[in-house]
């Protein structure tokens, strides 16, 4: 009942038109960001802070979590249309969509992505409400020994599931989590790696690096593979699976939905993992198994219904725990501290209005999705058709823009391009991003807990704490458990 | 100990940081002319990373030393980070790396990377509005975008809208370099 009335204190945040217009340009601007190849819903949300900053903290980030949610969806039009995933997650979708459009079923396809995207979106803010709220809760008894594990629990498994060479992945947090050191020690207030500039003193801005490593880095990476040729696509409608169709695919949906959220509570598992795990389980479990990757729509269904419940599902440990468990979702803990909120249980209890009116806005925002994903979809189509030539450009003039206007400092504006160019120099040598920017936004979280566990009970903090301890053994784990499957990988292929 | 203190700040730490820069090119050159060419990446990357380190553990012992103080954490980081790009150099030299991606368009990137400097600049001087509208037709030119008008148009279109929304609607103090007295 409590939990019911919280609930409709949520939706109480969205009565007025305000709210829901952001919410309705929040799911377009989402959609659209998803849907052009190359920008990621983590460098939709970055490019999108800025934005904010005048908001009160629940707009701002009523707006930023219904572009997180769009941006899924809108990852499967060029999926569809023209086998180029708009976000890495739809490279599912592309298996069984673009075989359906050229079959000269677009609209089909799309229709049954927009369907298991909302019905995947609903399924996944279900489990986030009935999970995040009591973890929140039991949350507030942790120690800051077991704060500190749960933050290297998130960020072992974040290089675990990561696809490549885990020193890297492993390396580019430890990159992070240094970087992040820099500036005043919050505990004994000695200026560290300052250099002797009074503008480090503070450390490094989080929005700037954020759009640094996700925006800029991908115009440095796009130019450096340019070829001057733009995508071209036909004039499409969606179009709504037929009711035979859908009860056809139903299950498919729920299950992947399912799937989709409990995979998205890992940190690092993300929208990518869920949804080739779910695309891998409907075709095992499907009656027709031989129409996979030819144009099956329970494919479609299956992948789009894990990437976007798995949004849900991420939003887990960021709002309970205060762990990013996606790029997006550290991205999304910028926007909380730009507004001086700090996710994680004294969310829930000092700002009950933030939490619940998020999310209550995801609930109204898969619903606005799937309107505007029904009539909008030939107006997107047009919009995302702009030649990179324009697109590019317009990304770095954002970026300036975004790391200017968080503190007025061109200080900022230099260290995003700086992070950019970093960003780009580690794509280009496999070493992941968003490790770094995970790194970055739990270094202090880690540190901070840490040194105080060690003040308050010494070192044997970790080993007497049992369920910092447990974590810590998980967490070690599953540190060495992508380096032996790693080297294990390597002897195979050396017999 | 006082040798550390001393490449912890100062001369010191200009040595410590001229000679890792040494170092790098050093490194860089010979792996350009060396059989391992092909992973000249793959070895930099890692070699900045443990220079990089090397001057966050040096400045370090300039910190007050108490049991978990100021350089703890630090530090910690600073092993791990030895010991994986330690791991990934190793990977790369008994043969288990993979070598560096094939070269895009690096000049055309460095290009673009000094334009991009260029504008960062240029707002200081002529101002964030003039610089923008500069920035972005010069792109899309170097970018090989054909249509003239639209390339103007919205570039102009960019300069209104940044100028209505986080100037005016958002109160967003953007650099007006030597043009402060004309809007």
């Amino acid at each position: 009942m409590e939990l019911f009335d919280s609930i409709m204190m949520g939706f109480a945040v969205l009565a007025g038109w305000k709210p829901i217009l952001i919410i309705v340009v929040g799911v377009i601007v989402g959609i659209l960001a998803g849907a052009m190849p190359g920008l990621s819903p983590s460098t939709a949300v970055a490019l999108l802070v800025p934005f904010s900053y005048t908001m009160t903290p629940a707009l701002a980030l009523i707006l930023l979590t219904s572009i997180y949610i769009a941006s899924n969806y809108g990852g499967s039009i060029t999926a569809v249309l023209i086998n180029t995933p708009g976000t890495p997650s739809a490279a599912v979708t592309a298996l069984d969509g673009y075989p359906l459009t050229q079959q000269g079923n677009a609209g089909k396809g799309l229709g049954t992505a927009l369907i298991a995207s909302t019905i995947g979106g609903a399924v996944g803010v279900l489990i986030l409400i009935l999970f995040a709220v009591p973890l929140a809760r039991v949350a507030l008894k942790f120690s800051p020994a077991d704060y500190f594990a749960l933050a290297l629990f998130g960020l072992a498994t974040v290089a675990a599931m990561g696809r490549g060479n885990v020193l890297k992945a492993l390396t580019a947090i430890l990159f992070g989590l240094l970087i992040k050191t820099i500036g005043i020690d919050s505990i004994s207030g000695v200026s560290r790696f300052t250099f002797g500039s009074d503008t480090l003193y503070d450390g490094f801005t989080l929005i700037p690096a954020l759009i640094g490593l996700f925006a800029v880095s991908v115009v440095f990476d796009k130019v450096e593979k340019w070829t001057g040729l733009d995508r071209t696509m036909g004039r499409i409608d969606s179009k709504l699976p037929s009711f035979k169709e859908f009860m056809k695919i139903k299950m498919t949906i729920l299950r992947s939905s399912v799937i989709g959220t409990i995979i998205g509570i890992f940190p690092g598992a993300g929208a990518t993992i869920a949804a080739f795990i779910s695309y891998d389980v409907a075709k095992r479990t499907s009656k027709e198994p031989e129409m996979f990757g030819k144009g099956s729509l329970e494919g479609v269904a299956a992948a789009e219904g894990a990437n976007s419940s798995s949004v849900g599902g991420a939003l887990v440990p960021l709002l309970a725990l205060g762990i990013p468990g996606s790029a997006t979702d550290a991205v999304l803990l910028g926007a909380f501290m730009l507004h001086d909120l700090v996710p994680g249980p004294l969310l829930f209890r000092d700002n009950p209005e933030i939490v619940y009116g998020i999310f209550a806005s995801l609930i109204v925002a898969n619903i606005i999705m799937l309107f505007i994903g029904l009539y909008g979809n030939r107006m997107f189509i047009k919009v995302v058709s702009v030649p990179e030539a324009i697109l590019y450009p317009l990304i770095l003039a954002i970026a300036i823009i975004g790391s200017f206007a968080v503190s007025s400092s061109m200080f900022d504006v230099a260290a995003c391009i700086g992070f950019g160019i970093v960003g780009w120099a580690f794509k280009r040598y496999g070493y992941p991003v968003a490790p770094v920017v995970l790194g970055i936004v739990l270094g202090t979280m880690v540190e901070e807990n840490f040194r105080r566990a060690v003040i308050m009970d010494g070192y044997g903090a970790f080993f007497r704490d049992k369920l910092a301890f447990i974590i810590l053994l998980l967490a070690s784990l599953s540190f060495i458990y992508p380096l032996v499957k790693q080297w294990r990988e390597h002897r195979a292929r050396k017999k | 100990m006082s040798v550390l203190v001393f490449f912890s700040e100062g001369w010191g730490l200009k040595i410590l940081i001229a000679g890792l820069l040494a170092a790098l090119i050093g490194i860089g050159a010979a792996t350009r002319l060396s059989a391992r060419k092909q992973y000249f990446g793959e070895i930099l990357v890692p070699s900045t990373l443990i220079a990089l380190s090397i001057i966050f553990l040096a400045i370090t012992f300039g910190f007050p030393s108490e049991e978990a103080g100021p350089s703890a954490v630090p530090r910690l980081w600073i092993f791990w980070t030895c010991v994986l790009c330690g791991g990934i150099l190793w990977q790369v030299f008994s043969g288990k790396g993979k070598p560096d991606p094939e070269s895009g368009r690096l000049s055309f990137l460095l290009l673009i990377i000094v334009l991009l400097l260029g504008y960062y600049f240029a707002i200081l001087t002529a101002g964030y509005f003039i610089s923008s509208f500069v920035f972005l037709v010069l792109l899309m030119h170097i970018l090989a975008f054909k249509r003239k008008l639209i390339i103007y148009a919205v570039s102009a279109g960019w300069v209104i809208f940044s100028y209505v929304v986080f100037y005016r609607m958002l109160y967003i103090q953007l650099p007006l370099g030597y043009f402060e007295n004309y809007f």
